[in-house]
């Protein structure tokens, strides 16, 4: 790799080797990924803040190590970037709102973020989201949509949707987003990315600004399944910070991903998971079924009233956690989620619990699919990327609303806490489509293990959009 | 109440945003309501199914 090659198709495992090997210098990268987010940021709308002057000194930083002999982290040198609910030192936590505008700037980086900088990743600024994480388009009304990279007409998806643009232009090899109902594999669906979210209390969450702590995770989204490996294994590791974080050792699983499919036994998600849906969907998860050999079928139990569930919490939980804005200003949270987030202010107490106490059960009742099979294909989203702006959908006939039902088939994975990777699915459509590839929890390593199996295969892949990619762009 | 379709939502919102000090403007009011329907559907799902005194939440879930 040089500075001659167009960085924006270049990943983070193969920067961070250069930078190691001292073929370019990690300063280098930065100023001309720098350079490229500043010029073409404005196409896609996928950051809120460039924090370039952080960027050089991080990358200085690393070049120094270098220089010195010091022994250099997995992400040396690497660019990335995070949606702008992770708290950034020195700057305002925005988390999509304007109102957040009013508050003072973070003391701290979130956890993630010290993680990603400790392995030598170098912060390349905030990222584009739906208010305050309320949405599955990154359709802000404040700070405008992010576009798809693939189509700028359509949505990028979301909530995570600035992260999946940033990735999917070629801005960054790797971004940070958060999934509570399906906030990183929606918009990693919709751009044409590997997107993971882990278990639930895998990674810590601290320094980031909550939406519905009974159901928020993080994770990466990346153009290959090794920079997605990378940068969770950076992050993993308990936190104090996080009382959801999970007190476990960390489970590194780079070195798993070319142990294939062996002794896996894979099935299809049945019943919730096949209603409607559109024409590249059902290809996608055929495909990925046909490529792994899949034929067995199977049912996760409660998936529906999982979803339900889920989609109460959200609302509910969800708009408590701003009950004092609510009551004050109401007129300056974005139009799309102010009537939800006053409804779910107002609504019983009684539907929150009985969510809760539902959730036990359905977890109770789910997790025993898992004796039959060890990983679970499921469709994403329910479509491609619609148009910005597309207020219903009709898929096989049924008329819907369209922003609530892009999260239609992750919203019950993330209500039972499992790890997910969304693997975007080559050749089936036009426009990118993915599917999910779900395992047991804790068991990250069977998700991102078959990911990089389907990527060798050539039946996953994740290239920068051609239209980001055409040359003088 | 929340597994009835036939809740008065208008006098619902009168009666809770008094209580918890949370105003409604009329531009909002009918989104508002529009919202608490749907979701009152999708609390069906949720009451529908039969738990005894003993079914607890997960106090921290752990999957």
């Amino acid at each position: 790799m040089s500075l001659d090659d167009d960085l924006s198709g270049v990943g983070a495992a193969q920067i961070a080797r250069s930078v190691a090997s001292g073929q370019v210098s990690a300063l280098e990268v930065a100023r001309s990924m720098l350079d490229r987010i500043e010029q073409r940021n404005p196409t896609w709308n996928a950051y809120t803040e460039v924090t370039r002057e952080r960027a050089l000194a991080e990358a200085g930083a690393v070049d120094v190590a270098r220089a010195r002999g010091e022994r250099l982290g997995p992400l040396a040198g690497v660019p990335y970037a995070v949606k702008n609910l992770f708290d950034i030192v020195g700057l305002t936590t925005l988390a999509g709102s304007k109102i957040n505008r009013d508050r003072a700037p973070a003391s701290a980086d979130a956890t993630a973020i010290q993680r990603l900088r400790a392995a030598g990743a170098v912060l390349t600024g905030a990222l584009n989201m739906d208010e305050y994480a309320y949405g599955f388009s990154t359709e802000n009304t404040h700070y405008g949509p992010s576009r798809n990279p693939h189509d700028l007409s359509r949505v990028a998806g979301g909530s995570s949707g600035g992260s999946a643009a940033a990735v999917a232009a070629g801005l960054v090899p790797f971004a940070l987003g958060t999934d509570t109902n399906g906030s990183i594999r929606v918009p990693a669906s919709l751009c044409g990315l590997f997107g993971l979210k882990p278990t639930y209390g895998r990674l810590s969450r601290a320094g980031g600004h909550l939406f519905v702590g009974s159901l928020d995770h993080i994770g990466p989204l990346a153009r290959t399944s090794e920079d997605l490996a990378l940068a969770y294994d950076a992050m993993q590791g308990p936190d104090a910070a996080d009382p959801v974080c999970a007190q476990r050792t960390t489970a590194p699983v780079l070195g798993q991903l070319g142990l294939g499919i062996d002794g896996l036994r894979i099935a299809v998600a049945d019943g919730y998971f096949a209603r409607p849906m559109a024409d590249e969907a059902r290809s996608a998860v055929a495909a990925v079924a046909r490529a792994l050999a899949a034929t067995a079928r199977i049912d996760i139990p409660e998936a529906g009233r999982g979803r339900a569930a889920a989609f109460l919490m959200t609302a509910i939980e969800g708009s408590l956690l701003h009950l004092p804005d609510l009551k004050t200003r109401p007129a300056e949270f974005d139009p799309i989620i102010r009537d939800r987030m006053l409804a779910g202010a107002l609504a019983p107490a009684q539907w929150l619990w009985q969510s809760h106490r539902v959730r036990r059960y359905v977890r109770d009742q789910a997790i025993r699919v898992f004796e039959q099979c060890d990983l679970i294909i499921a469709p994403c989203t329910p479509m491609s990327a619609p148009a910005i702006g597309t207020e219903f959908i009709t898929l096989e006939g049924e008329k819907m609303l369209a922003r609530p039902n892009l999260g239609l088939f992750t919203q019950p994975i993330s209500f039972l806490g499992w790890p997910v990777a969304a693997v975007p699915v080559a050749g089936v459509s036009a426009l990118p489509i993915g599917v999910q590839l779900i395992a047991a929890p804790w068991r990250e390593d069977l998700c991102l293990r078959v990911a990089a199996h389907l990527e060798r295969l050539g039946i996953a892949a994740a290239p920068v959009a051609a239209a980001a990619a055409a040359p003088g762009q | 109440m929340s597994d009835s379709g036939n809740a008065d939502w208008n006098a619902y919102v009168d009666s809770m945003s008094t209580a918890i000090g949370l105003p409604i403007a009329a531009d909002y009011r009918a989104g508002v309501i529009g919202n608490l329907e749907r979701m009152a559907q999708v609390a069906k799902a949720v009451n529908s199914l039969p738990l005894t005194d003993t079914d607890e939440a997960a106090g921290v879930f752990l999957p």
